[in-house]
């Protein structure tokens, strides 16, 4: 991690000093533990504060929806987060050229604090020290130490996709990264284990979990594919949304969004790690991205291409259609 | 403009203990059909032109091309207590906006594979392409979708155990 942000380093430098950009987003230390805080480096002395580790875990392409067309941006991102700005970039809500990019290769991923909580039956930690895979918590009264692994984000844990796609500036992928081998699993490991189960059972899930759902929307605001202006759940004329704690709120919420989503989602994970309830609510949208490779042979989003719900092909498989006899 | 009127007959959410009341011979399934104007609303038209007989328990709702069908409605329609919802269109290559129904073929399958993968029982929501002269057609669908829901019973998705 030290060798990136060396690297990072001398190349926001550069990129402020040449006057090529207004500011640099990446991210600085907040104020608690494993939480920072995006970070908007215009001067060079901001640049000492720039961080990059493993729980960075907001998507910063949120940050650039609300910035104006033709101001110089540059910004620090990891593949999936390239993968999401192009999605933004094919959307038009972003141009291309006002974006400096400067990609940096993932090595193990992403923490999930709401697996770290879950471990420590929701006790507040106020320290953590990291041994190379060995993780430990200190807080009042306790100490655990905790494996990487068993933090890691479950879209993190199943990616093969770590490489950044399309870039301005790429950091070098230090020589630690390379060792970690790609063994044969498959990327929708999660999704295929969950099929195999009953229905009962899937409901069972689905129905515990999203009773948990307080409808706080924090998942729909970290996600940077999120951008409209008014969400159907926020608009009144007409009202989809009878902002009640029912179920069936929150099913008609989470499946809208899910099918929003479709095709879109690039698996950042930010929407999970934002939840205050600790829903593994990136299951469905792993789900419709694994349904998108099936069934239309789309895989990955690339720049330039259309989006999978806004284009056909006419022998699209249709075998759910209602046969007359 | 929504009629009130109609809206208040179809919000009645059915609370778990009646159930049981509710599912005696008394009730009938009430299905709501999203249909094209070019096509299948035209198709149903014929239907009831030729006097051929389906089943009085579907009340439909035009819209201009199949692609025009948000997958909300559907949710919503489920949720606010249809017992089955039917979404119909031109037959693929037919559309009058030339290819509305290809887009709504690929919303429809996303909505189809999210359901069956929470876990919900997919009988209740129906796709089917009718043409303009499938009178007999859609009178099949009707009948088919009837019986089918008659079975199911009342709709108890996103509350309930399925
Ligand atoms: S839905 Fe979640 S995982 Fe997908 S792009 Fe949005 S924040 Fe990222
Ligand atoms: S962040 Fe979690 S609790 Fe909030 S709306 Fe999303 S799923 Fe529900």
């Amino acid at each position: 991690m030290e060798e990136i942000r060396k690297s990072l380093n001398v190349i926001v430098k550069s990129l402020i000093s040449e006057k090529k950009v207004e500011y640099v987003l990446g991210f600085e230390e907040g104020t608690l533990p494993l939480k920072p805080v995006p970070l908007y480096i215009e001067k060079e002395e901001d640049i000492d504060r720039l961080i990059w580790n493993e729980y960075c875990n907001l998507n910063l392409v949120k940050f650039l929806l609300e910035e104006p067309h033709g101001k110089k941006i540059g910004i620090i991102l990891k593949n999936c987060e390239i993968r999401s700005l192009i999605v933004l970039i094919n959307e038009k809500q972003i141009n291309r050229e006002d974006i400096v990019i400067i990609g940096v290769p993932c090595s193990y991923g992403i923490i999930d604090i709401n697996k770290v909580s879950k471990l420590l039956d929701g006790k507040e930690f106020t320290e953590f020290k990291k041994n190379g895979n060995d993780y430990t918590f200190k807080g009042v009264g306790f100490k655990k130490i905790i494996k990487l692994q068993d933090i890691l984000s479950d879209s993190c844990a199943y990616c093969k996709d770590k490489n950044p796609v399309e870039y301005d500036y790429l950091v070098e992928t230090p020589n630690e990264f390379k060792k970690i081998k790609d063994e044969d699993f498959d990327e929708y490991f999660d999704v295929i284990e969950f099929e195999k189960k009953t229905p009962k059972e899937r409901w069972a899930y689905f129905k515990k979990e999203l009773e948990k759902c307080t409808l706080c929307m924090a998942c729909r605001n970290a996600c940077p594919l999120c951008y409209c202006k008014l969400c159907f759940i926020d608009s009144n004329q007409p009202q989809w949304f009878d902002k009640t704690d029912d179920l069936s709120e929150k099913m008609l919420f989470h499946m809208t969004r899910a099918i929003h989503l479709a095709g879109r989602c690039t698996g950042c994970e930010a929407c999970t790690r934002a939840c205050p309830e600790g829903i593994d609510i990136h299951l469905l949208y792993k789900k419709l991205r694994k349904m998108t490779k099936d069934r239309w042979k789309v895989d990955k989003i690339e720049l330039g291409e259309p989006s999978v719900l806004g284009s056909y092909k006419i022998d699209d498989p249709q075998e759910f259609m209602v046969k007359e006899d | 403009m929504v009629d009130t009127k109609k809206t208040e007959e179809v919000q009645v959410i059915i609370p778990a203990n009646e159930i049981d009341k509710v599912s005696d011979e008394k009730w009938e399934p009430k299905i709501i059909a999203f249909l094209c104007n070019w096509c299948s609303y035209a198709g149903a038209d014929l239907a009831g032109v030729s006097r051929i007989q389906y089943p009085p328990n579907v009340r439909v709702v035009r819209v201009p091309c199949s692609g025009r069908i948000n997958p909300l409605f559907i949710l919503k329609s489920l949720q606010v207590g249809w017992d089955a919802v039917l979404v119909s269109g031109c037959h693929p290559g037919d559309c009058h906006y030339i290819s509305g129904n290809y887009y709504a073929r690929r919303k429809f399958s996303v909505l189809d594979d999210l359901l069956e993968f929470i876990g919900i029982d997919k009988g209740r929501i129906n796709f089917s392409w009718v043409s303009a002269a499938e009178g007999e057609a859609f009178a099949k669908v009707i009948r088919k979708i009837t019986k089918k829901t008659r079975q199911l019973g009342p709709n108890t998705i996103f509350k309930e155990d399925q």
